[in-house]
């Protein structure tokens, strides 16, 4: 190989080495919503709506409701209480929470109060009303409605782990109790298992 | 060859943290994170991002900068993970070369207290949950470290016979007592009594099944912690850190092969760092006075999770330093088959001259080349110590005297203002730098 094909190839080398560092590190495409992208194993968007799928099914096809509506002839109310995180991850289980109780009251059949954490603010308000609004337009105390049942659940993990290899498993419950009773009138568990591998070698 | 054996040269873990380490022996861990960030491109450099970021995240927790820390010891927690995965060349380069070409993995202790740190942290943020849940990942954690010890002990089995694998495997780390003592306090602290009592079977367990780990009685305490507590008295306990864990060193060792040639093996050397405390008392502003007590040495377990792996290092670097050394009396054997050869002196001259030159060069690489990897984080502890009282609902200060074997205070630390209330998690913590 003479000198000058030798300077060609080098050339080449550097002006490709230059094209490839001057590309852009991040790329960010838009996902459609039934793509499914497991990257770490760890708990997901798929394995939430796989959960609150199944859950909410349940809940609704459950004769609570009806139950609730012959006997009171009017929708039962609900309030979500907590979602416990039992699991070793880090899970937002408001979203779990919120998922259900947007899908509750899109049927029309459930009322929904405010959760026990953002009623302290609404009680503020009202109350701030009394001194700072016109006495026109301030709400009146004493009007809240009071929930029927109480949703609460919990997220658990249970692993099964070796070398570069886990089978992870994800039980999420939820019930609904009475509040009066304490009776509950639904309880439901839904699972996700997971086999996460780990090469230990990569190119 | 000279851009191999200049790259190569550059290529040890060995870092001068002296500016960061003076502010951390005063007790100025806001200084001494300020010191380290300042030498972030040299420390990414020589020890990875993994440590920079596992240091940076210690340190930061003791400035009390828990957000901060956990996002750090989050990090590291990930690149841990990550760098499972080895990439092949590197792996091959680490036979060639040295160990430092691979993506550092964490020992195992390091990835453990990582846990630990990070339910500090939430701890201190109130997130009582959150605190579990980090808990939790550091008993799956162990789940796996024991499998890892099992493999291990099965492949010694199979290789050697005789007492040193029943000593060996008798003594393997795979419960943390401190972490075990983390999970009763908050689980109690949030009304999970059944989770606090189970976490207290465990940590008595661990004492008893890792005797050669936990050589001290468990801390009374522990036996105090789940009584029912009188009507507006809650149960406090305090955690107090001190010393550092231990670090690597290397160690050289030259064996002659020949005449003119010999082998370098350098091994990496957990150096024990021992925590100069020998007792801490807890004065509180109500006048009530105790002792903590040792839940953890933090610097032994350190050096029984290195064991595990010092038999694969060793045997790695003897391949590696043979192969290095063999090449050398390859060249010089060659060089010599090829003058003798020689159809001319003039010929023979110049093989003999390229010859020494690379048997040279193949010397010098393989001095150069040959080093130990010492990468490893800096400021965890060497002791964790605990302890706990019943106080009445309201505020205290509480002063943290920490004391050498002679009993003299080395080092003070006041918590101020620390509320005890009906509801919440109630521990402290303390650390001491020596």
């Amino acid at each position: 190989m003479g000198k000058k094909k030798i300077m060609q190839l080098l050339s080449l080398l550097l002006i490709f080495s230059l094209l490839v560092s001057c590309g852009s590190t991040v790329k960010v495409s838009r996902l459609e919503e039934g793509d499914v992208y497991d990257l770490s194993g760890s708990w997901n968007d798929t394995d939430i709506n796989i959960v609150t799928k199944a859950l909410v099914n349940s809940s609704l096809s459950a004769n609570w409701i009806t139950q609730f509506r012959v006997r009171h002839g009017a929708n039962p109310v609900v309030v979500v209480g907590t979602i416990l995180n039992r699991s070793s991850e880090h899970i937002d289980t408001a979203i779990i929470a919120k998922k259900f109780e947007m899908a509750l009251i899109n049927t029309n059949q459930v009322d929904m109060v405010a959760d026990i954490d953002f009623r302290d603010q609404l009680r503020e308000e009202r109350e701030g009303q009394q001194y700072y609004a016109s006495e026109e337009s301030a709400v009146a105390l004493g009007r809240e409605i009071g929930a029927d049942f109480i949703l609460q659940g919990a997220v658990r993990t249970v692993v099964d782990q070796v070398s570069g290899k886990a089978v992870r498993t994800y039980y999420v419950s939820a019930e609904l109790i009475d509040i009066e009773t304490s009776r509950k009138v639904w309880v439901e568990e839904e699972s996700v298992r997971k086999l996460i591998k780990q090469a230990k070698y990569t190119w | 060859m000279v851009g191999l054996i200049v790259l190569t040269i550059s290529c040890t873990s060995a870092i001068d943290l002296g500016r960061v380490n003076s502010c951390y022996n005063r007790g100025d861990y806001q200084g001494a994170l300020k010191e380290l960030i300042e030498m972030e491109e040299a420390f990414i450099e020589k020890q990875g991002s993994l440590l920079y970021t596992l240091d940076l995240g210690v340190l930061a927790h003791y400035s009390h900068a828990w957000d901060t820390s956990n996002n750090l010891l989050t990090s590291s927690e990930r690149q841990i993970w990550e760098n499972y995965s080895e990439s092949v060349g590197a792996n091959l380069a680490s036979y060639l070369v040295n160990d430092n070409t691979r993506a550092y993995q964490g020992e195992d202790f390091e990835d453990l207290y990582t846990n630990i740190f990070k339910a500090l942290n939430y701890i201190h943020l109130g997130e009582g949950e959150s605190a579990l849940v980090e808990l939790r990942r550091l008993s799956e954690k162990q789940q796996l470290l024991g499998q890892k010890y099992l493999v291990l002990n099965q492949r010694l089995e199979k290789s050697s016979h005789g007492g040193y694998v029943e000593e060996y495997s008798a003594s393997q780390f795979s419960s943390s007592a401190l972490g075990l003592f983390l999970q009763m306090v908050i689980a109690r602290d949030l009304g999970e009594f059944n989770d606090a009592t189970f976490a207290k079977g465990a940590l008595e367990r661990a004492f008893k099944s890792q005797p050669s780990l936990y050589p001290f009685s468990i801390p009374t305490t522990v036996g105090e912690d789940l009584k029912t507590q009188e009507e507006g008295v809650r149960r406090v306990n305090i955690v107090a850190f001190s010393g550092l864990a231990p670090n690597k060193v290397e160690v050289v060792e030259r064996y002659p092969l020949s005449y003119t040639n010999y082998v370098k093996i350098a091994l990496p050397k957990m150096v024990i760092r021992p925590s100069s405390v020998n007792s801490v008392e807890v004065v509180l502003s109500n006048g009530a006075r105790f002792n903590l007590e040792l839940i953890e040495n933090i610097g032994a377990i350190a050096v029984e999770a290195f064991r595990s792996r010092e038999n694969h290092i060793y045997n790695k670097t003897i391949i590696r330093a043979l192969i290095k050394a063999t090449g050398s009396d390859i060249i010089d054997l060659t060089t010599e088959v090829m003058v003798g050869e020689a159809k001319s002196q003039e010929e023979a001259n110049a093989i003999s001259l390229v010859g020494n030159l690379l048997s040279f060069a193949s010397r010098i690489f393989s001095e150069a080349s040959e080093n130990a990897d010492v990468r490893g984080s800096h400021y965890f502890p060497d002791k964790a110590w605990v302890g706990g009282i019943d106080l009445p609902l309201g505020s205290y200060d509480a002063t943290l005297l920490f004391r050498n074997r002679s009993g003299k205070v080395i080092y003070e630390e006041s918590l101020k203002g620390m509320k005890v209330s009906p509801k919440g998690l109630r521990l402290w913590e303390g650390v001491c730098p020596f």
